[in-house]
C-alpha cells in the first residue's frame, strides 16, 4: 500500500523540487564564425585572437597564406581532405562538383535587347568567397563533476547564395567536412595557425533556451539552475572571473549568486511619496545565453582542422536603471581541463 | 710564434676595412614602419609576418601581436640596455625618456594664480612609436659577389612637434642594439617574426650612400661587378624576383640587356615600321638596392635580430615620355648565412 501511496504522490512531489539537470547533459548547435579577418585590432572586437601563426616562406617572393580559407582550400585541390555534401557527413563530394568555377549570368544585348544566360569562368578566391564558417558540435556538461565539453561534428564554408537573378539572398554551405576535436601540440611547426575564439559575434551565441528548454513556461531552463547550485555548493569547481583572469574566492562567488542588488527609490503613494527598498533578484533570471571559448588550430602536415574547447561563461545581461538593456557579460568562467 | 702573430693581427682581421675581401662598404640608415595591424595592409608598406606566437594558456585581448610592446617591456625590466646615441656609448635613462609623469600648469580662478601640477601618466608605446630607425653596416664581398650586413644599432621613432610651427618630425627615441644571429623561426621562443622588403622611399638604399666607410678602386658601384659576375660566372647562383626560382644562363644573359619596340611611320608609302631595339643595361643607371631581412623576437632572450636574406639590384622603368614609372627588382643575389 505505501508503496502505491508514495507512486501516486510521488509526481506532487516532483511539481514543487527545483528541475533536476539529467547528470550527462548534451545539445547539438550551430554556430557561424568569421574567421579570417585580416586586422590584428578588428579580430579582438569579434572574439578573436590569433594565438599562433607561422608561415613558411617559399621563396623571396611568396609566402604561405595567413588564412584558413585558403589554407583549406589548397587541401582541397590536393585532395587531402574528404568533403560531403551534408552536414551528417554522409553524401561525398568533390572540388569541382562544389566549386564548378561556372557561373550563369545574365547578360543584356544592346542591339536585341534582349536578355540571355551565359556561362562565364570564375577562378575561385577562397579569402573572399569564403565569408564565414558553420560549425556544428554537440556541447556537453556533466553535472556530476561539473564540466563541459564540445564534440565538433562537422565544419563547412559559408559562400554567398544567389537567387536565378544572381543577387546575394544569403549564405550557403559550400561542403561539409569532418574536423578533429583531439588537441595538438600549439608548439609544434605542423601547427601553422591557431586562433582563440570568444563568441561574441552575433551569429555565435548560444541561448539557454535552445541548450535547455524549461519543462513549463514558469520554470527556469535546467541547465542555470545546475550551474547556479554549483557555483553556490560545489567550492572544489574553480570559476573564474568575468575577464577569465583570477579565480574567483568563495566569498566573490556568493554574492556573484545571490545578489540582493541595489537600493531603489520608488514612488509610493504614501506621506513622503517616496521610499527606498531592496530588490532581491534571481541572477538567473537575466542569464539568456552562454558563451563558448575555443581554439581553431590547422596543423598543415596532416591538413586537418581541430576544434577544442576553453572555457565556457554563462552570460549575464546589465541593465540601466530604466530598465533598458546595456550589454551582456559573463557571469563567470568555468575552464575546461585538458 | 704564429699564435702572437695571429692574436695581434686579429683587430686588424676583424674589422672589414682591412678586409681585402670587402671592397665595398657603407653605414645606411632606414626608417621601417613594421608593426602595422593589417596582414593585407602590411604588404604595401613590404612587410610580412612570418610568425605570431602567444603561447600562454589563454590569451587575454590585451597581449600585444606588436614588436613596440615586446621591446618596451623588455628595456622597463632593463633587459635591454637603451643608450642616447647611435653609437650605443651613452647610456640613457628609462625615467627621462619615457617619464610616467606629466607637469600641467593649471590656473585658480580665485586667486587668478598659476599652478603647477604634476600628474601620473600611463603612455602606450603602440600608439606614440610611429616607426624604427636601423642603422647597419652594408658590405659587398668581391669573391663570392655577396652582401652581408650588420646591424649596429636600432631606435624606436617618437613623433615631435614644434610648437607654433605646426610641424612634426621623428626622432630616434633611445638607441639599442639588435644581434645579427638568425634565429630558428620554428623555435618557440621565437614569437614574433617579420620579412622586410625595402619597397618605400625611406627603406630603399643608395648604390652610392653618403657614409661610405670603404671602396676600393674598381669598386665603386658594386653593381657593376655583379653584372658581370651574373654574365659571366654561372656557377654562383642568382634568383628571379618574380618566382623566386633560379636563373638559366640564357636568363641571366638577356636580363641585362633591355628590350624595346619601336614603331616608325613612313610617311610616303604609308607603311608602319616594326624595329626591335636591345639595349644593354648600364650598371651606373641602377640607383638604389633592395634589401630583403627578417626581423626575429626572441622572447626568452629578449632580444630583436635583423638578418639580411637577399639584396637586389632596383632598375627604373621610364615611359616614352622620360618620366620615372616605377622601379623594379632585376634578380635577387642571397646572402650568405
Amino acid at each position: 500500500m505505501r508503496p502505491l501511496l508514495f507512486c501516486m504522490l510521488f509526481p506532487a512531489v516532483l511539481a514543487g523540487q527545483p528541475p533536476v539537470l539529467p547528470e550527462r547533459w548534451s545539445a547539438e548547435i550551430e554556430q557561424d564564425w568569421v574567421v579570417d579577418i585580416p586586422s590584428l585590432q578588428t579580430e579582438s572586437d569579434s572574439g578573436i585572437t590569433t594565438v599562433k601563426l607561422l608561415r613558411s616562406v617559399k621563396n623571396d617572393y611568396s609566402v604561405s597564406s595567413p588564412y584558413l580559407a585558403d589554407l583549406f582550400f589548397d587541401a582541397l585541390v590536393d585532395e587531402k581532405i574528404q568533403v560531403f555534401k551534408d552536414a551528417a557527413l554522409t553524401t561525398p563530394t568533390d572540388l569541382m562538383e562544389v566549386y564548378p568555377g561556372k557561373e550563369l549570368v545574365w547578360t543584356f544585348d544592346p542591339e536585341t535587347y534582349e536578355e540571355k544566360q551565359s556561362l562565364v569562368w570564375v577562378e575561385p578566391f577562397p579569402i573572399y568567397d569564403f565569408k564565414a564558417w558553420r560549425l556544428r558540435q554537440t556541447v556537453t556538461y556533466h553535472r556530476k563533476n561539473a564540466t563541459w565539453g564540445t564534440k565538433v561534428l562537422a565544419v563547412a564554408p559559408l559562400v554567398t547564395l544567389k537567387n536565378d537573378r544572381g543577387d546575394s539572398v544569403g549564405l550557403r554551405p559550400l561542403c561539409w567536412f569532418r574536423p578533429e576535436n583531439t588537441r595538438p601540440d600549439l608548439r609544434s611547426d605542423d601547427v601553422v595557425w591557431a586562433k582563440t575564439m570568444v563568441g561574441v559575434q552575433q551569429k555565435n551565441e548560444v541561448p539557454v533556451d535552445l541548450l535547455s528548454p524549461p519543462e513549463n513556461s514558469d520554470s527556469l531552463p535546467k541547465l542555470l539552475v545546475a550551474l547556479k547550485d554549483m557555483a553556490e555548493n560545489d567550492l572544489h569547481v574553480p570559476l573564474f572571473d568575468s575577464s577569465d583572469e583570477h579565480l574567483l574566492s568563495p566569498g566573490e562567488r556568493s554574492s556573484l549568486i545571490s545578489r540582493s542588488d541595489a537600493f531603489i527609490y520608488c514612488f509610493t503613494e504614501g506621506p513622503n511619496g517616496e521610499s527606498t527598498g531592496v530588490i532581491r533578484y534571481d541572477v538567473l533570471d537575466n542569464i539568456h545565453s552562454i558563451r563558448l571559448v575555443q581554439i581553431w588550430y590547422w596543423d598543415d602536415r596532416r591538413r586537418r582542422l581541430s576544434v577544442c574547447l576553453d572555457a565556457v561563461a554563462p552570460m549575464q545581461n546589465i541593465f540601466d536603471n530604466e530598465g533598458n538593456f546595456r550589454f551582456s557579460r559573463p557571469l563567470f568562467y568555468m575552464r575546461v581541463k585538458d | 710564434m704564429r699564435l702572437i702573430l695571429f692574436l695581434l693581427l686579429t683587430p686588424f682581421g676583424l674589422s672589414g676595412q682591412k678586409d681585402p675581401d670587402i671592397v665595398w662598404a657603407a653605414v645606411i640608415e632606414q626608417d621601417w614602419v613594421v608593426d602595422v595591424p593589417s596582414l593585407e595592409t602590411e604588404w604595401d608598406f613590404g612587410v610580412t609576418t612570418l610568425k605570431l606566437l602567444r603561447p600562454g594558456q589563454k590569451v587575454p585581448h590585451w597581449e600585444s601581436p606588436y614588436l613596440v610592446d615586446y621591446v618596451f617591456q623588455a628595456i622597463k625590466k632593463g633587459q635591454i640596455p637603451i643608450f642616447e646615441d647611435a653609437d650605443c656609448t651613452i647610456p640613457a635613462d628609462l625615467s627621462r625618456i619615457y617619464p610616467d609623469t606629466s607637469w600641467y600648469v593649471v590656473l585658480d580662478p580665485e586667486s587668478y594664480k598659476d599652478s603647477v601640477v604634476i600628474v601620473a601618466e600611463e603612455l602606450d608605446p603602440s600608439q606614440i612609436v610611429r616607426a624604427w630607425r636601423l642603422r647597419q653596416e652594408l658590405t659587398y664581398h668581391r669573391k663570392s659577389a655577396t652582401w652581408s650586413s650588420t646591424v649596429k644599432a636600432i631606435a624606436p621613432l617618437v613623433q615631435e612637434t614644434f610648437w607654433g610651427k605646426d610641424s612634426t618630425k621623428l626622432r630616434p627615441w633611445c638607441w639599442f642594439r639588435p644581434e645579427n644571429k638568425r634565429r630558428k623561426l620554428s623555435s618557440r621562443h621565437v614569437v614574433w617574426a617579420k620579412e622586410t622588403v625595402s619597397k618605400t622611399p625611406r627603406t630603399q638604399v643608395p648604390v652610392f650612400p653618403e657614409h661610405l666607410l670603404k671602396s676600393t678602386a674598381g669598386f665603386q658601384n658594386p653593381v657593376r661587378h655583379l653584372f658581370k659576375v651574373l654574365e659571366t660566372d654561372m656557377k654562383t647562383p642568382f634568383y628571379s624576383p618574380w618566382n623566386g626560382e633560379l636563373l638559366s644562363p640564357s636568363e641571366r644573359r638577356s636580363m641585362l640587356t633591355r628590350t624595346d619596340t619601336t614603331v616608325s611611320y613612313v610617311r610616303d608609302i604609308y607603311e608602319e615600321h616594326l624595329a626591335i631595339t636591345r639595349q644593354e643595361i648600364n650598371p651606373d643607371s641602377i640607383s638604389s638596392l633592395r634589401l630583403v631581412q627578417t626581423w626575429y623576437w626572441d622572447d626568452r632572450r629578449h632580444r630583436l635580430s635583423v638578418c639580411l636574406d637577399a639584396v637586389a639590384p632596383m632598375l627604373d622603368v621610364f615611359d616614352i615620355m622620360d618620366n620615372l614609372r616605377y622601379s623594379k627588382p632585376l634578380f635577387y643575389r642571397r646572402a650568405k648565412d
